[in-house]
């Protein structure tokens, strides 16, 4: 089922590297020239698998509601890689409680394959920022974790399961227990325990955040890598811009409380990619970009907070 | 080579309070003699010694009686509060209406309803039984309630967003999270259900430890009734580490409740 799945992504992701990156490429060789609806054509051929439209959602008091997300919308495609990048508190995580069914948006759609699961439960296949990985099971069963909640027996999925965690670098800790391995491996089980996940679309919630410079980057390089084997349709939440242009199709810049999205930028550079693409200076124009962007939305926030 | 090492740690952590305890006894043995207490005070530690010997028989007999005692009625008061504690736990509107009742009832000494029930129930295995489940449920049910309450948030969060429904995620996280604190509620009732055992026999009954102490009480013979004291410790011990045992079987990933600081980091 899911090696359809991925399969199909393969191909749609194909279709569109070849349809629409040079196009793109071509069209915005600047960063200036990257705005969001001149380069939305070049991918229009491909499928939406996620998309959310004028989503709001406020906690608090009816009263004195405090509102989180202000109407955000933004779409994922098959097989494409969509990062968010925002300020601190710009209620990312509540986005993602909002597409996993943990909460009902106030107002707005959220649509997977085009039907509607807002407040619906077990869409996705999810990787949180902290591991969570269960510590009384092995790395095998941990990785096969989410395939057993959607019902596929633990035995069915351990041969696949311990070809990933190859590929993950964690041949040998079949057996062993969370505990025992390093941070990074332990986030690269969680990776895996998503993969195998039967929903294709992926959620990833600041995955990389809790490691060390080192670590994180080599875990960029390995995602990057797998990433690019399997294209699965992946919504990455983080507040590292270049580890965002390092590894994204598009992004989307959220504001500062109550969220939406500033700009929606497509990465031209092609696929597959290297490390490398970060010395261009396309990519540094980028980054300079975002990074302005970021730091005026991060001040916006502190005066707001002055004010009240 | 691992196996050894474990030995040679645990030899280095023994020999100290064994060495303390045979001085105690030393003391003990030298302080009785050297004052000249009389027996049926306080007999010294090779009296005692002696007499169990001499009594052994009677005092298999009675221990087997209190042991099985004492089994029964652990495996039923743990299951009970084991169960009690699963259901108030997934039935949340049960909870808030019987959880405070159920701290507000651990004012009833237990120990003080034997009588009660023992003129409800007469003088058979089934007062007894009720004493030591009463005695060990609450231990089970609370602590094991703790652990259901201190489910890892964030993996809790994990099985809902990858859309887990309830009884997974009680059978896949919320149990075997809160497999050490039933254990650690578990190693308590133990304790417990000795001491439960031991003091139903008192109030009534024909055979057991606690009615042998009765029994040489009236006779004055203190050291005998050392001897039971020691033989209810030995049996406390004994079911200690019989539950210390199991949880070594049963919990995995380096959490047990003695070292429950290794699992979370790296």
């Amino acid at each position: 089922m899911s090696e359809r799945e991925k399969e199909s992504g393969r191909t749609a992701a194909e279709d569109r590297l070849v349809g629409g990156s040079p196009e793109s490429a071509a069209s915005g060789g600047t960063a200036a020239g990257l705005a969001a609806d001149s380069v939305r054509t070049g991918a229009a051929d491909t499928p939406v698998k996620l998309a959310l439209s004028g989503v709001h959602k406020s906690f608090g008091s009816k009263r004195r509601p405090l509102p989180v997300i202000g109407g955000v919308s933004l779409e994922v495609r098959e097989g494409e890689f969509v990062s968010l990048v925002g300020p601190s508190g710009s209620g990312k995580s509540t986005l993602f409680h909002l597409i996993g069914g943990l909460l009902r948006p106030d107002a707005g759609e959220i649509a997977l394959d085009g039907r509607s699961i807002a407040g619906e439960r077990g869409h996705i296949a999810y990787m949180p920022q902290q591991p969570a990985l269960f510590p009384w099971r092995t790395i095998e069963d941990n990785v096969a974790l989410d395939r057993e909640v959607n019902g596929t027996p633990r035995r069915e999925t351990l041969e696949e399961a311990r070809r990933w965690m190859a590929r993950a670098g964690l041949s040998g800790f079949e057996q062993a227990y969370p505990h025992t391995l390093s941070g990074g491996m332990q986030q690269r089980a969680a990776f895996v325990r998503a993969l195998l996940s039967p929903h294709e679309l992926m959620c990833l919630d600041e995955p990389f955040s809790a490691l060390d410079a080192f670590t994180r980057s080599e875990m960029q390089a390995w995602l990057l890598d797998i990433w690019e084997e399997t294209r699965r349709s992946v919504l990455f939440v983080t507040h590292h811009i270049e580890e965002a242009l390092l590894l994204s199709d598009t992004i989307y810049v959220l504001s500062g409380r109550p969220s939406a999205v500033l700009r929606r930028i497509e990465v031209p550079f092609p696929r597959p990619r290297r490390e490398e693409i970060a010395e261009s200076p396309e990519f540094l124009a980028l980054r300079r970009e975002l990074t302005g962007l970021m730091k005026e939305e991060q001040r916006k926030i502190r005066s707001g907070t002055f004010e009240s | 080579m691992n196996l050894r090492s474990t030995l040679a740690q645990w030899f280095r952590s023994a020999w100290p309070p064994f060495v303390a305890v045979l001085l105690f006894l030393a003391l003990w043995e030298s302080a009785v003699r050297f004052f000249a207490i009389e027996a049926w005070i306080l007999p010294s530690p090779s009296i005692i010694a002696g007499e169990a010997a001499r009594s052994a028989d009677s005092l298999r007999m009675h221990t087997l009686s209190t042991l099985r005692l004492t089994l029964i009625g652990f495996a039923i008061g743990s299951a009970f509060g084991l169960l009690v504690a699963c259901l108030l736990h997934l039935v949340p509107l049960l909870r808030s209406a019987l959880y405070p009742l159920l701290i507000l009832s651990q004012n009833v000494p237990t120990i003080a309803l034997a009588p009660l029930l023992m003129i409800w129930f007469g003088f058979g295995l089934l007062p007894k039984i009720i004493v030591i489940t009463l005695v060990c449920f609450f231990p089970v049910a609370v602590s094991t309630m703790d652990g259901f309450a201190q489910t890892d948030r964030t993996m809790l969060n994990y099985m809902r967003m990858i859309g887990a429904k309830r009884g997974q995620i009680f059978r896949k996280l919320e149990f075997p999270h809160a497999l050490p604190s039933l254990f650690s509620g578990l190693r308590i009732a133990a304790t417990y259900s000795v001491m439960g055992a031991v003091i139903a026999e008192w109030i009534g009954a024909q055979k057991g430890i606690g009615y042998y102490m009765i029994l040489q009480k009236s006779a004055f013979r203190t050291d005998r009734i050392f001897a039971a004291i020691v033989i209810i410790v030995a049996l406390s011990l004994l079911l200690f580490l019989l539950v210390t045992l199991i949880e070594r079987l049963v919990v995995r990933g380096g959490r047990r409740s003695g070292n429950a600081e290794g699992g979370e980091t790296t």
